[in-house]
C-alpha cells in the first residue's frame, strides 16, 4: 500500500503552486501543514485525480491516479465543498453510494451506518439547506467514507467543528489511518499534532520539513511557527 | 471495494434534482395552468357551444357555382353576412378571401376564378421560394390527389386545436431552460463537482443518467401539457373536424391531407423539436457550466432564430430554407405551405426531414457533450 508522488509540479501561467514535490505516503496518518496559498489543495486535487500535473507522476501501487481502479478505493474530502440543498442527508449518502458503485441494499446499510458514525442519525430526513456548518462537514466527511476507502484525502476537514466535534474526528481518523492510507491538510497544528504518524509542511509549492513528531520534541505549533517565521 | 454500475439509482436521484428544483417546478406549473386557458380560450374563440351550430349549416357541402350563388345571396359584395343565423357562410366568404385577397369583391365571382386564382398564387408561391422545375412537377403531382371541388367544413374549434399545439414549442423551450439549464452548471456553481469526480461513477453513468434524467422531465413535461390541452378540449368541446382536409384550413395547402394528419405531424415535429432543444440545454449547461447563461442563451437563440427565419428573405434561399427547419417555425401551419423540398435520392418536404435532422443533431450534441464532459477539469480555486 503506497501512494508514491514523483517530482510533482502545477504551474499555472508564471505561478509554480507545486514544485516538484517527491514523497511517498504509506498506512497510516499523513498531516500536510501549511499556510493559505501554500500549495496543499492543488496538491491534494492532483493526488486525487481532479487536476492533472504540469509534470511528475503519482501513483497508487503502480494504478494512476487518473484511473476508475484508483477512484474505487479513493475517499475525498475536498475544502469548501458544495451539497444539494434539497435532499436530505440520507438521500445525500445514497447519491453518492451510487456514485460510489455500491447498489441499493449495500447503499441503505451503509449510509445508515455512516449516519449514526457522524452522529446525524437523528437529522437524516432533514434537508441539507437546513443543516448546521459543523453538521454539513459531518456530512461531508461520511461521503468520503463510503466506500471504506484505502486510500482518504482529507482537505482541511475540521473547518467549521465544535471542539467536541473535533475530538470525535481525530478519534474516527486515527481509527481509519490503521487500515489505511490518510491524508488530512490542515493549517490548525492542534489538528494533526496528536494523531498523525507523519508531518509533511509546505510552503510555496515546496515542501520545507516532513518526519515524524514525537512528544519528546516539543511543541509542534512552536516548531510550525518557527519554520515559516524563516 | 467491488465497482457496482448503478445507473438506475443514479438516474433517479438526477431525476429528483430536478423535480426538486423550484424554477423547474414553477415554470411547468404556470404552463401546465395555461394548457387550461388556451383549452378554454383559444380553442373556444369567441363562439359558444350554443352558437357552434350557426357556423355547422354548410359543413360538408361542395364547394361550387351552387354554394357560391348561396353566399351572394346572404352577403354584400364585399361577402359580409349580415344575418347572424347564417354564420357558415360568413366563415366561407373568409375562406375564399384567402384565396382571392382581402375584401376582394364576390359579387362577380365564379367558382373557375376561385380555383384558378388558388393556383395562381400557389405558383406565386413557387417563384418567391424558388423552387426548381423538378420540386414544381413534386407539387404538381401531389396536386393531383387532392380531390376537387373541395368541400367546406368549419375550422372553428379545429383551428384552435392547430393553433393551440403550436404555442408549445416556445413553451416547451421556456420549461426546458428553467428544468435543464443547472443539470450540469449547478454541480459547478454549487461546488459537488469536486467530490462526484473524484467517484467512481462520476464519469460515464452519471453523465448518461444526466441526460435521461433531462429527457424524462422534458418528455414527460410535453406530454403531460399535450394531454391537459387536448383532454380538456375533448370534454370542454369536443376533438371535432379533424377528418376534414387541410384545405379548409390553408386553402393554398397541396397536400392530400386531413387536419388529423397535420395535427400528428405537428405533434411528431413538437416532440423531436423537444429533444434537440433539450439536447442543446444540456450541451451549453455543460459548456457554460453557468445556469443562468444556459437559460439565457436557449430563449435567446429560440427568439433570434424565429425571428430571423420570418425575417430572412426567401430568395436567399439555402439560409432561409436552413432557417425554417428551425423547431419554432416548423411547429407552425407554415409546413403546409413552405413548398421548398430537400434531395436526399428522393425529394422530401420539410417536415418530413425536420425530425431525422433533429434526432441526428441530439445524437451529435450528446456525443460532444460526453467528450467535453470527460475531459472537463476542475479549475483550481
Amino acid at each position: 500500500m503506497e501512494l508514491k508522488i514523483d517530482r510533482l509540479t502545477k504551474q499555472y501561467d508564471s505561478k509554480i503552486a507545486v514544485d516538484r514535490m517527491s514523497f511517498s505516503l504509506e498506512k497510516g496518518v499523513t498531516g500536510l501543514l501549511g499556510a493559505n496559498g501554500a500549495g496543499k489543495t492543488t496538491l491534494m486535487r492532483m493526488m486525487v485525480g481532479l487536476l492533472s500535473p504540469t509534470s511528475g507522476e503519482i501513483n497508487y501501487d503502480g494504478i494512476p491516479v487518473k484511473s476508475e481502479e484508483y477512484r474505487n478505493v479513493l475517499g475525498y474530502l475536498p475544502q469548501d465543498f458544495g451539497y444539494y440543498p434539497e435532499f436530505s442527508g440520507k438521500e445525500f449518502l445514497m447519491y453518492f453510494c451510487a456514485l460510489k458503485g455500491l447498489d441499493r441494499k449495500a447503499a441503505k446499510a451503509r449510509t445508515a451506518e455512516l449516519l449514526k458514525l457522524v452522529g446525524l442519525e437523528d437529522v437524516a430526513g432533514k434537508k441539507v439547506k437546513k443543516y448546521s456548518g459543523g453538521m454539513k462537514q459531518r456530512l461531508g466527511i461520511a461521503q468520503a467514507l463510503i466506500n471504506r476507502p484505502e486510500v482518504l484525502v482529507l482537505d482541511e476537514p475540521t473547518a467549521g467543528l465544535d471542539p467536541k466535534e473535533r475530538v470525535r474526528f481525530r478519534e474516527l481518523i486515527e481509527k481509519i489511518g490503521k487500515e489505511a492510507i490518510v491524508l488530512l491538510s490542515t493549517h490548525i497544528v492542534s489538528d494533526v499534532e496528536n494523531i498523525a504518524d507523519r508531518i509533511i509542511m509546505m510552503n510555496s509549492g515546496q515542501i520545507v520539513w516532513q518526519g515524524t513528531w514525537k512528544e519528546e520534541d516539543g511543541s509542534l505549533e512552536d516548531f510550525y511557527l518557527k519554520t515559516f517565521m524563516q | 471495494m467491488e465497482k457496482k454500475h448503478c445507473f438506475g439509482a443514479l438516474y433517479e436521484f438526477e431525476l429528483l434534482k430536478i423535480l426538486k428544483n423550484k424554477v423547474a417546478i414553477i415554470t411547468f406549473l404556470v404552463l401546465f395552468g395555461y394548457a387550461f386557458i388556451q383549452g378554454e380560450f383559444e380553442v373556444r374563440g369567441n363562439i359558444s357551444s350554443q352558437e357552434l351550430s350557426k357556423y355547422e349549416e354548410i359543413n360538408g357541402r361542395t364547394i361550387d357555382e351552387g354554394l357560391l350563388d348561396e353566399l351572394k345571396a346572404v352577403s354584400d359584395d364585399a361577402g359580409n353576412v349580415t344575418d347572424d343565423n347564417r354564420k357558415g357562410y360568413q366563415q366561407l366568404a373568409y375562406w375564399i378571401e384567402e384565396v382571392i385577397g382581402y375584401r376582394a369583391p364576390i359579387k362577380d365571382l365564379d367558382i373557375e376564378t376561385i380555383y384558378s386564382k388558388r393556383e395562381s398564387n400557389i405558383q406565386e408561391g413557387y417563384e418567391a421560394m424558388c423552387l426548381t422545375p423538378e420540386e414544381i412537377d413534386f407539387w404538381k403531382s401531389k396536386e393531383k390527389e387532392v380531390s376537387r371541388p373541395f368541400l367546406y367544413h368549419d375550422t372553428i374549434r379545429s383551428s384552435g386545436i392547430l393553433e393551440g399545439t403550436t404555442n408549445y414549442m416556445l413553451m416547451m423551450a421556456i420549461i426546458i431552460a428553467a428544468g435543464l439549464s443547472s443539470i450540469f452548471a449547478s454541480e459547478t456553481q454549487r461546488r459537488t463537482d469536486l467530490m462526484v469526480s473524484a467517484s467512481i461513477n462520476g464519469k460515464k453513468e452519471l453523465y448518461l443518467a444526466k441526460i435521461l434524467a433531462g429527457m424524462t422531465y422534458a418528455f414527460g413535461c410535453v406530454a403531460v401539457l399535450l394531454i391537459t390541452f387536448y383532454a380538456y378540449t375533448a370534454c370542454r368541446w369536443g376533438i371535432t373536424g379533424m377528418d376534414c382536409m387541410v384545405q379548409s384550413y390553408r386553402p393554398l395547402a397541396q397536400m392530400n391531407m386531413t387536419l388529423g394528419g397535420l395535427l400528428a405531424i405537428l405533434v411528431t415535429l413538437l416532440v423531436f423539436g423537444t429533444l434537440l432543444i433539450a439536447s442543446v440545454t444540456l450541451f451549453i449547461s455543460n459548456v457554460t457550466r453557468n445556469a443562468v447563461a444556459t437559460m439565457t442563451i436557449i430563449i435567446g437563440m429560440f427568439i433570434g432564430l424565429f425571428m430571423a427565419g420570418l425575417h430572412v428573405p426567401l430568395k436567399a434561399r439555402f439560409l432561409s430554407q436552413l432557417l425554417y427547419l428551425f423547431p419554432g417555425i416548423q411547429v407552425t401551419s407554415r409546413v403546409l405551405y413552405d413548398y421548398r423540398l430537400i434531395k436526399i435520392g428522393r425529394y422530401f418536404t420539410q417536415y418530413q426531414v425536420a425530425p431525422v435532422l433533429y434526432i441526428m443533431l441530439s445524437v451529435v450534441f450528446i456525443v460532444a457533450g460526453y467528450v467535453f464532459y470527460a475531459r472537463y477539469e476542475i479549475k483550481n480555486n
